[in-house]
């Protein structure tokens, strides 16, 4: 039995997260086909040379579109989670850090939103806001917040409460300095393996979207439409809704993997 | 004693709190949503009169804080929201009819979740960066990155449509019936979910691998299986079982996806549809239950945790 | 599994039973669209699975009817005149009716020996009662006729009174609202008598529960047409999304499905042991231009737009070969639907044409506004896209929820929308009268459209006796809409239905609605 080095996970997931966002950057590289351009009567078509995924019903190259999608999803995922990292640790900090009413009116928000069903939410949010991009990081934002409040504020409640802490601000140092370069690096390994992670659920989240018909607007590629697109077909041509799916799989393995790989990481250098 | 009770006092006043926001929440959002019952019921030829008309009926012609005081006046004096928009009956009925099918996915689904995920974490962790351990991350990862109604649906095409052994959608009547009905949504939700517990449970036996009591117990000369069993899931359990408790809601509002690509019945079938109708009277409600439900079974959790946890049990710091 | 057919019938059994069916009903023919080979058998349970809303009020008149509400209410109710599979009208609960010379007095002879579900005779007054409670409670779909008064002139003739002639009334009385009931309800209250209705169709209501996805009919044991209908029991289940109606079919969990999704036509009729069924319909994929304001408003940029698209390699695409190519705003199906009219065709030249005329500048973005929920509605919009683009018109998609489009597009905030639109009836005023007359209900269908001679016409042709004088008429509205392009009708969708090889006799209508009374099931 062989064992392997503990990084290997990390290794791995790097590697996966890598050649997609490499596939989606280099899409033009990769496909002579545009993702958008309508073959009306060259629809349906089988995998083959000219197309390795197929054809979808307008007769679009489905390959083209899948890696067209990563752009669009890969881009979408990272930046949505951004927004709701910055102000769930601003939030969590704060709330952390000085206690008292405002972290009882931080951690009461924190609470009622975990208690509402999260699509409603996020359903309601965009038809409020309507279908496309800035609704989906808007809705997702309003929710996914919680998560990194909830880390930070607890993470910061114990150190807040720890001697060297006390000792720091005893030492003159401003609360600013004591947050920002003594209680924040504490957290950042921790916000940085539930960013990856997120990555995923926000992926899954907009390809959800996007199969209820309110994600990413049309002819942009994403890979929710296409299968929504393609279930129709799923008995008879089955590239149609497989083949993005796996995307959606493999980008979510690698994301994952190197959020496990990155937990480890962190465990180990403690 | 007093103490004891003051406490708890204030826990449950926070907890009201905390539903009332939600109903509050849940009423706004449902009203801000361009569209209302009326629009989502009318069709495409109504002339101003039938709108009026409806309108009036459903009460959707008072100002939003009547509407809000008369559900909240429902609320408190009939445990209920009132009728539905949509067919005039009772939402909590409506709920209590559905509630049956969601929770026997939710519970079916915790459990094939927890049996899968101890043993996906017993092997990882007793196997630590070995290959079983690398193969079973690769399998949550999987699990974590699946879509659900991409998974449902090729479920359905191989298990139900080509092999025949489970029914393709709908509720079975009959016990036998109903339960093998519920194997294909169960099984969908449960992948979700076993990645999250699976990792909490095989780091946290990781650490409890290495405690003092374990290291004690093996110089005892206990055996590795009765160490496992009596002492590392145990410990190891606790986090995960305040995991199932916080993600809660996120579970039962993700069955909506599975009971969709199912055809199940169920209150997540239910809430997606009257988002569709802008059903606000039944959105409130479900959202309401759900709240409801997730308090509780966190106040449970913690009850559980606190009755479990051998460092409590013992009096605190016995470790 | 919800298959509960009752296999009570051994082989012996069922062609006795059949030779006593045929013996009761004199030998005459079903006249279902989808003919056997073998007798009619009595007996069984039909499970029949559709998208949609569960069944939510069985009152005629209610102010909102859902689909499933009105294709559950024609099994329970029938109304005087009925359509048939041609969409053409045939006697049911009336067997003659006459319009004096005038075209003012409107005389229905009703047929006898017809019996509601409770055993009670049918009567004029019956009749009366029903027309008088559509006219006075108007209800989702109130008549549109002028009718001033409404007389039994004895148990069994009718005499409707109009204030100005009306060559739709025939047809208008056979839609769902204008259902029969029994006179005064049966003494009963409105929510007690639409919880368990009595009707003279050919079921009535089995189980019924708001809160469940199922819903079922039961056979009428006094149905007027002696020996059906042959099924014990209709079960209805509702789902949520179409594609799961396939899989329920191919996993034999339910015998007929309605509504296939077209992408499965294919794979459904290569399956020998399913029956696939196709019949036009009323419904149309159809794009409405605000013609009052915003870009469209300029009539040679409508024209440009109509002009652009290919409409029957998008309808061939779109609907895999089930639907037909969308000419004029009345669809093929509706009497009088003129295919020949010279509209404008698919010329990119002249659209060109068009769209330098109309001074709008290449590059130019405007936004389509697309009721979401339908894979073909969604590729319509970007086939529309991709065509635009070619005359250099910059389409921005807009999908939004049907809660939301409805409110949207009615309050006329949209530049172009898609969606998909059903007549009512087989008389082309209707659709006339909606979509095109302003004087209609809803501002000539949220297109703000107006022309005074089309409002001339429209008049005219409802008044004007069925025949070619009519037919002309609507000819020439046809005409003139086509060149105003108000709307585009994209393709006349057809009807579908799946069922086991083992079913019989159900006739579609183009309404979408099926008929049961001569359903059987082989065992």
């Amino acid at each position: 039995m062989t064992s392997t080095r503990p990084g290997a996970t990390l290794v791995a997931g790097l590697a996966v997260v890598g050649t997609m966002i490499v596939l989606a950057i280099a899409a033009p590289l990769v496909t002579g086909h545009d993702p958008t351009a309508l073959g009306l009567t060259a629809g349906l078509q089988p995998p083959s040379w000219s197309h390795p995924f197929g054809t979808d019903q307008l007769g679009r190259d489905v390959w083209a579109r899948v890696v067209y999608a990563g752009r669009t999803d890969l881009r979408v995922g990272v930046l949505a989670v951004l927004a709701p990292l910055a102000v769930g640790t601003l939030l969590g900090l704060l709330a952390g850090y000085f206690g008292g009413p405002l972290d009882r009116v931080v951690r009461f928000v924190i609470d009622t939103v975990m208690a509402f069903p999260f699509y409603v939410i996020v359903l309601a949010l965009v038809a409020v806001l309507g279908t496309g991009e800035r609704s989906i990081y808007l809705a997702l934002a309003a929710v996914a917040w919680v998560n990194y409040a909830r880390v930070v504020r607890n993470g910061t409640r114990g150190f807040a409460g720890e001697n060297w802490v006390a000792a720091a601000r005893g030492g003159g140092l401003s609360r600013r300095r004591v947050i920002g370069r003594h209680i924040l690096p504490n957290a950042v390994p921790q916000l940085i393996v539930l960013a990856v992670t997120d990555v995923v659920f926000v992926i899954l989240a907009i390809v959800t979207l996007s199969y209820l018909g309110l994600g990413i607007r049309p002819p942009t590629p994403d890979w929710g439409t296409m299968i929504f697109d393609g279930q129709a077909f799923v008995t008879t041509q089955w590239w149609i809704a497989v083949f993005p799916g796996l995307a959606v799989l493999v980008t979510g393995i690698g994301f994952s993997l190197l959020a496990d790989g990155l937990a480890d990481l962190y465990r180990e250098r403690d | 004693m007093r103490s004891w009770a003051r406490a708890s006092g204030r826990l449950i006043a926070y907890a009201v709190a905390v539903t009332l926001a939600v109903v509050v929440l849940a009423f706004g959002l449902s009203r801000a949503m361009p569209g209302s019952a009326l629009s989502a019921q009318l069709g495409s030829h109504a002339t101003d009169a039938t709108r009026q008309q409806l309108a009036a009926q459903l009460g959707l012609d008072r100002p939003w804080w009547s509407q809000l005081g008369t559900l909240l006046r429902n609320l408190i004096t009939h445990g209920d929201v009132g009728p539905s928009m949509v067919n005039g009956e009772s939402v909590r009925s409506a709920i209590t009819a559905r509630a049956g099918a969601t929770l026997s996915i939710v519970v079916l689904a915790m459990l094939i979740a927890v049996l899968l995920a101890t043993a996906i974490a017993v092997v990882s962790a007793t196997h630590q960066n070995r290959w079983p351990d690398h193969v079973l991350r690769v399998v949550l990862s999987a699990g974590i990155a699946v879509p659900a109604f991409w998974l449902g649906l090729l479920l359905v095409l191989l298990f139900s449509v080509h092999l025949r052994w489970f029914p393709v959608a709908g509720l079975g009547t009959g016990p036998a019936a109903w339960l093998r009905s519920l194997v294909l949504p169960a099984v969908t939700a449960a992948v979700g979910i076993v990645p999250l517990l699976a990792r909490s449970l095989r780091a946290q036996l990781l650490e409890v691998l290495h405690a003092d009591f374990v290291v004690a117990a093996r110089a005892t000369g206990l055996s590795s299986r009765r160490i496992l069993l009596r002492h590392l899931i145990p410990n190891a359990a606790l986090p995960a079982l305040t995991l199932v408790g916080t993600n809660l809601a996120y579970l039962i509002g993700g069955t909506f996806v599975v009971e969709s690509v199912f055809t199940i019945p169920g209150v997540g079938d239910l809430m997606f549809r009257s988002i569709t109708n802008r059903d606000s009277t039944t959105i409130t409600g479900i959202v309401i239950y759900t709240a409801v439900l997730v308090v509780v079974v966190n106040l449970l959790t913690d009850l559980v945790v606190r009755l479990l946890d051998p460092r409590l049990a013992r009096g605190g710091a016995a470790l | 599994m919800r298959i509960h057919r009752t296999a009570a019938f051994g082989a012996v059994a069922v062609t006795a039973m059949a030779m006593v069916l045929s013996g009761c009903s004199g030998g005459s023919s079903s006249g279902s669209t989808a003919a056997a080979d073998s007798e009619p058998v009595a007996g069984g349970a039909l499970t029949i699975a559709r998208t949609g809303q569960n069944v939510s009020d069985l009152d005629p008149v209610a102010k909102t009817l859902t689909s499933n509400n009105a294709y559950t209410l024609d099994k329970i109710f029938d109304t005087l005149t009925t359509q048939d599979g041609d969409g053409a009208l045939q006697p049911s609960l009336a067997t003659e009716w006459k319009a004096s010379s005038d075209g003012l007095t409107w005389t229905f002879t009703l047929r006898s020996g017809v019996k509601f579900s409770n055993g009670d005779a049918l009567t004029a007054k019956d009749v009366v009662y029903s027309i008088e409670r559509h006219l006075k409670v108007g209800g989702a779909l109130p008549l549109s006729a002028p009718i001033t008064g409404v007389k039994a002139v004895d148990d069994g003739t009718v005499e409707v009174k109009l204030s100005k002639a009306y060559t739709p009334l025939a047809t208008e009385l056979a839609t769902f609202a204008s259902s029969i009931v029994p006179d005064d309800l049966d003494g009963k209250s409105e929510k007690d008598f639409f919880a368990d209705p009595v009707g003279t169709g050919p079921f009535k209501v089995g189980t019924w529960d708001k809160n469940s996805s199922t819903f079922e009919l039961v056979k009428n044991t006094n149905y007027w047409q002696s020996g059906k209908p042959y099924l014990d029991s209709v079960s209805y289940t509702t789902v949520s999304d179409d594609n799961s109606l396939v899989q329920q079919l191919q996993g034999k969990q339910v015998d007929v499905i309605q509504d296939v999704p077209m992408a499965n036509v294919a794979a459904l009729k290569s399956n020998s042991a399913l029956t696939v069924d196709t019949v036009g319909s009323w419904n149309q994929d159809q794009v409405f231009f605000n013609t009052s304001d915003g870009p469209f408003a300029n009539r040679d940029l409508r024209r440009a737009v109509a002009q652009a698209v290919d409409r029957a390699t998008l309808t061939q695409t779109t609907t895999f070969g089930t639907g037909t190519t969308g000419t004029t705003y009345i669809p093929a199906t509706v009497r009088y639907s003129d295919q020949s009219a010279d509209i404008l065709k698919y010329d990119v030249a002249a659209a060109k044409a068009d769209l330098a005329k109309s001074g709008v500048a290449a590059g130019t973005t405007v936004k389509l506004l697309v009721e979401s929920g339908s894979q073909a509605r969604g590729q319509q919009a970007q086939i529309i896209q991709a065509a635009l683009k070619e005359i250099g018109l910059t389409v921005e998609i807009e999908q939004k929820d049907s809660a939301t489009f409805w409110t949207t597009f009615p309050s006329k905030d949209y530049e172009f929308a898609l969606t998909t639109v059903i007549a009512d009836t087989g008389d082309p005023d209707n659709v006339t009268y909606w979509q095109v007359d302003s004087h209609g209900v809803s501002d000539s269908f949220h297109t703000g459209y107006q022309s005074d001679e089309v409002d001339k016409l429209a008049a005219q042709g409802r008044e004007t006796p069925d025949g070619d004088a009519r037919k002309d008429i609507y000819a020439k509205i046809q005409q003139l809409v086509a060149q105003d392009s108000p709307t585009l009708s994209l393709d006349y969708a057809a009807n579908i239905l799946s069922t086991q090889s083992s079913v019989h006799g159900i006739e579609l209508i183009p309404n979408g609605t099926l008929q049961l009374q001569d359903a059987w099931i082989a065992q």
